[in-house]
């Protein structure tokens, strides 16, 4: 509190004197800081603190912590112990004047910091006495399956061991090789492993080898290996560089690896497996690793494989860690070709590039029956084909053919191959070719059996006079065209016309120069006494046209506005509302103070007229009631 | 009383000597820089709670030590009147201050183990530092400010040391904070 009222008296009016100010401010600075004056990156102890057994210790011992104060001016009143920082603080027992003690049972923590303060007689703060870390832990087990390896090209000799469980205090480690040739010992030191120089053994090839370890609690040494260096070389690491599913027989995927090992004879494994299980198939084989190698498997299709090979050189102890892991889709069997000649499916070379899907769909079947397939096709085409080869004899050998079929008439009865019936004895006919010659006659309805004439499609564009405009005009008496032409005599002409724009090969059933639009046809068709003077299949025929185009023109109502306007019906009420946004001056029907007014609220802002002008509608409202009445 | 004090001029006058212009003849950003002091102040009372609640021990000997601990002093001019003269002694001080203690936060004693909790601030005062210390940077060469003396300390050690520098960080920026506001109020232009 004092110090925060110092801290607060720091700026004071200025109308008090300057040099008392400074003076105060400077008493108070010294106040302020002069409590860490003795060093803020050091420790100053007053005595000495030590652990008992010492500071490093096996886990789980009772531990006793003594604390002497030495201070000149301090007379310990108490000595208390805090572990952590401050958060926990026990009151030591007090052997003699300056010297205290605690025990701390079962410790088990690998680490902690302690630190003692004492209650001096005249202070308020207490003083530091000293403080201490304590360590905790396990001597060490035992190194065990100590392995010593040379990677090819190394130059190292490479050594590992199991150390056992964590010590949980420092613990060196140290590799010590002798030579079975000249008996010499070296010793290297390490941490977790040991990477010695071949240079650095002692002469000889052939060596023991052991592992000591060794912490504040205890040392250890693993068994001793005996070590051969001829064989602990492992090759020089291999590579997948490739997969690949080739066409064959059947489809087989093929591993490309290789490894620039110098080593003759090696033994390899290589294994897969697919990404969905992860359960690996290992394939071992011996090989020489001067050319790159190849491994084929006959994998399943549209399944993600996982690549990867490991050597050892043969006969030997060390292996190679595998390889990086190689990734490879097998194609899909629907990508497989089913070729001609019941060949079975084959695909061109890569996984990228098919050659296409032929036939059914091989996937969709039963994967364990593809061989059975393959042969029923086989059967199959090898029928067609020999089918195929004796009907063209048949056909294209003339002899054989009238041979072929004497022999057939032969056999059957007569009244198998007579023609019947006899039309020359018909009654029925002869009264129809009566018929004819009376429906020869009347040349009008003869055009009806005349096949239309058929022209190439083309596109003409209008002449000017026959814009849509005019054309409108022509169709607001449509209707009663439409109806005269119902009932005057008519008939269908397959003949275009020549004054639209897009000729379709049908012909209006209305007379050519009446251009009834869409809806016009629509209600045409709708009339009940319409007759057709033709036969019923096609006045059928035409109605049906007559309601295709219909359809196809309904849906031009969103064509030209001008025709879609000249209809009638729905249509002119379209052509009413069309027309109130075409450019014909519109009378307004608000009054003229309502619209100035809303000029004046579109010209002003709200806080000039914040409210709206409703006594203006107001009385217009009451001034066209009034005219009512 | 005061013949103690004309000692501890005396003992000022080679630090006043030091004194050279800040950030030029201009001015710095004094509201900047109390907004930045007001931060570090919250920061330095949150890094470390047991620096704020618990009293250290006090140590033999504190009293005859005086090592190289950059300390605002009457003579820096940090004063309503030095500030209204000079502002330029008074923020050297503060910009040596902190350059100090920025070090101090980046050395082993916060560094290393137990990890200072809650973690990650003494990152945010280190930076906070940084930052305060840029807006003072005095331009032209400068003599090096002071660097703390550094030995590797002992993880029991730490606990310690972070309580002292960091009350020695608080009552710094207090009273940096305390000049910056009187500059926001009074002699921003």
């Amino acid at each position: 509190l004092q110090r925060e009222d110092l801290i607060k008296g720091f700026f004071l009016p200025s109308g008090m004197n300057q040099v008392a100010i400074q003076l105060e401010v400077l008493i108070t600075l010294y106040v302020l800081f002069s409590w860490c004056h003795g060093g803020i990156t050091n420790i100053n102890c007053s005595g000495s603190i030590w652990v008992e057994p010492p500071t490093i210790f096996k886990m789980g011992t009772n531990i006793s912590v003594y604390c002497q104060a030495a201070g000149k001016n301090c007379q310990p009143r108490s000595l208390y112990l805090c572990k952590n920082g401050v958060t926990e603080r026990f009151r030591m027992s007090r052997i003699n004047r300056t010297t205290a003690r605690h025990w701390l049972r079962n410790f088990r923590e690998p680490h902690a910091s302690v630190f003692c303060t004492a209650a001096c007689l005249g202070r308020l703060q207490e003083t530091l006495v000293c403080g201490q870390d304590i360590f905790s832990g396990y001597p060490p087990d035992a190194p065990r399956e100590v392995t010593c390896a040379i990677r090819e090209y190394s130059g190292r000799m490479t050594c590992s061991w199991a150390a056992g469980r964590p010590t949980h205090v420092d613990t060196e480690f140290a590799v010590r090789v002798k030579s079975l040739e000249t008996g010499e010992e070296r010793r290297y030191l390490a941490s977790s492993s040991a990477n010695i120089s071949t240079q650095a053994l002692p002469a000889g090839g052939e060596y023991w080898v052991w592992v000591q370890a060794a912490n504040a609690l205890g040392t250890e040494e693993s068994k001793p290996s005996r070590v051969r260096l001829d064989d602990i070389v492992i090759p020089s690491a291999s590579v997948i560089s490739r997969v690949e599913t080739l066409n064959a027989t059947a489809p087989k995927t093929v591993v490309h690896w290789e490894s620039d090992t110098a080593l003759q004879r090696l033994s390899c494994e290589v294994r897969h497996a697919a990404a969905a299980n992860r359960t690996w198939t290992v394939t071992e084989f011996d090989t020489n690793l001067t050319y790159p190698q190849q491994s084929e498997f006959f994998l399943e299709p549209d399944v993600n494989y996982t690549f990867q090979v490991r050597c050892r050189e043969a006969g030997k102890r060390y292996w190679q860690p595998w390889s990086a892991p190689f990734h490879h889709k097998t194609p899909d069997a629907g990508d497989w070709v089913w070729a001609p000649w019941g060949s079975p499916p084959c695909r061109a070379s890569s996984s990228t590039a098919l050659v296409g899907l032929v036939g059914a769909d091989p996937a969709a079947r039963p994967k364990g029956n593809r061989r059975q397939d393959v042969g029923l096709l086989s059967g199959m085409v090898f029928f067609a084909v020999t089918l195929s080869i004796l009907s063209l004899i048949g056909i294209f050998n003339r002899s054989l053919r009238s041979g072929i079929k004497r022999k057939i008439l032969l056999l059957i009865p007569a009244w198998l191959h007579e023609e019947i019936p006899h039309m020359e004895n018909s009654s029925v006919v002869k009264m129809l070719q009566e018929k004819h010659e009376f429906v020869n006659n009347n040349s009008s309805e003869q055009v009806l059996y005349v096949d239309p004439t058929i022209t190439e499609i083309t596109e003409v564009l209008p002449p000017e006079e026959r814009k849509p405009a005019s054309y409108r005009e022509e169709m607001n008496t449509g209707a009663q065209d439409a109806k005269a032409s119902a009932f005057a005599p008519s008939t269908v002409v397959y003949i275009p016309d020549l004054t639209s724009g897009y000729k379709p090969q049908i012909s209006s059933f209305l007379s050519a120069g009446n251009h009834v639009s869409s809806r016009r046809s629509a209600r045409v068709r709708r009339y009940p006494q319409f007759t057709l003077p033709v036969s019923s299949v096609n006045s059928l025929s035409n109605t049906l046209i007559l309601e295709e185009l219909s359809l196809i023109l309904d849906q031009g109502e969103c064509g030209p506005p001008d025709t879609r306007n000249s209809a009638e019906g729905e249509s002119s009420l379209l052509l009413e509302n069309d027309s109130a946004s075409d450019a014909i001056p519109e009378q307004t029907v608000l009054p003229d103070e309502f619209v100035s007014c809303l000029g004046i609220v579109d010209e002003e802002l709200p806080s000039l007229n914040p409210y709206f002008p409703q006594n203006i509608l107001e009385s217009h409202f009451n001034r066209i009631s009034l005219l009512e009445k | 009383m005061l013949g103690g004090t004309a000692v501890m001029l005396l003992l000022l006058l080679p630090w006043a000597a030091q004194a050279r212009a800040v950030s030029g003849s201009s001015s710095p950003s004094w509201a900047q820089c109390q907004r930045l002091s007001r931060k570090l102040c919250t920061l330095a009372w949150s890094a470390h709670p047991s620096a704020g609640h618990v009293d250290p021990p006090r140590e033999e000997g504190d009293e005859e030590n005086t090592d190289g601990v950059p300390h605002i002093r009457c003579g820096d001019g940090c004063d309503p009147q030095g500030l209204k003269d000079s502002s330029r002694f008074c923020l050297q001080r503060i910009y040596q201050g902190l350059v100090f203690y920025q070090k101090l936060l980046g050395s082993d004693i916060f560094t290393g183990d137990p990890a200072l909790l809650p973690d990650g601030l003494a990152g945010q005062l280190q930076a906070s530092l940084l930052r305060l210390s840029q807006l003072l940077q005095p331009e032209g060469p400068q003599r090096e400010p002071q660097t703390p003396s550094l030995s590797p300390s002992q993880p029991w050690q730490r606990l310690l040391l972070r309580v002292k520098i960091l009350r020695s960080l608080q009552a710094f920026v207090a009273v940096a904070a305390r000049v910056f506001g009187h500059g926001a109020a009074n002699l921003s232009p």
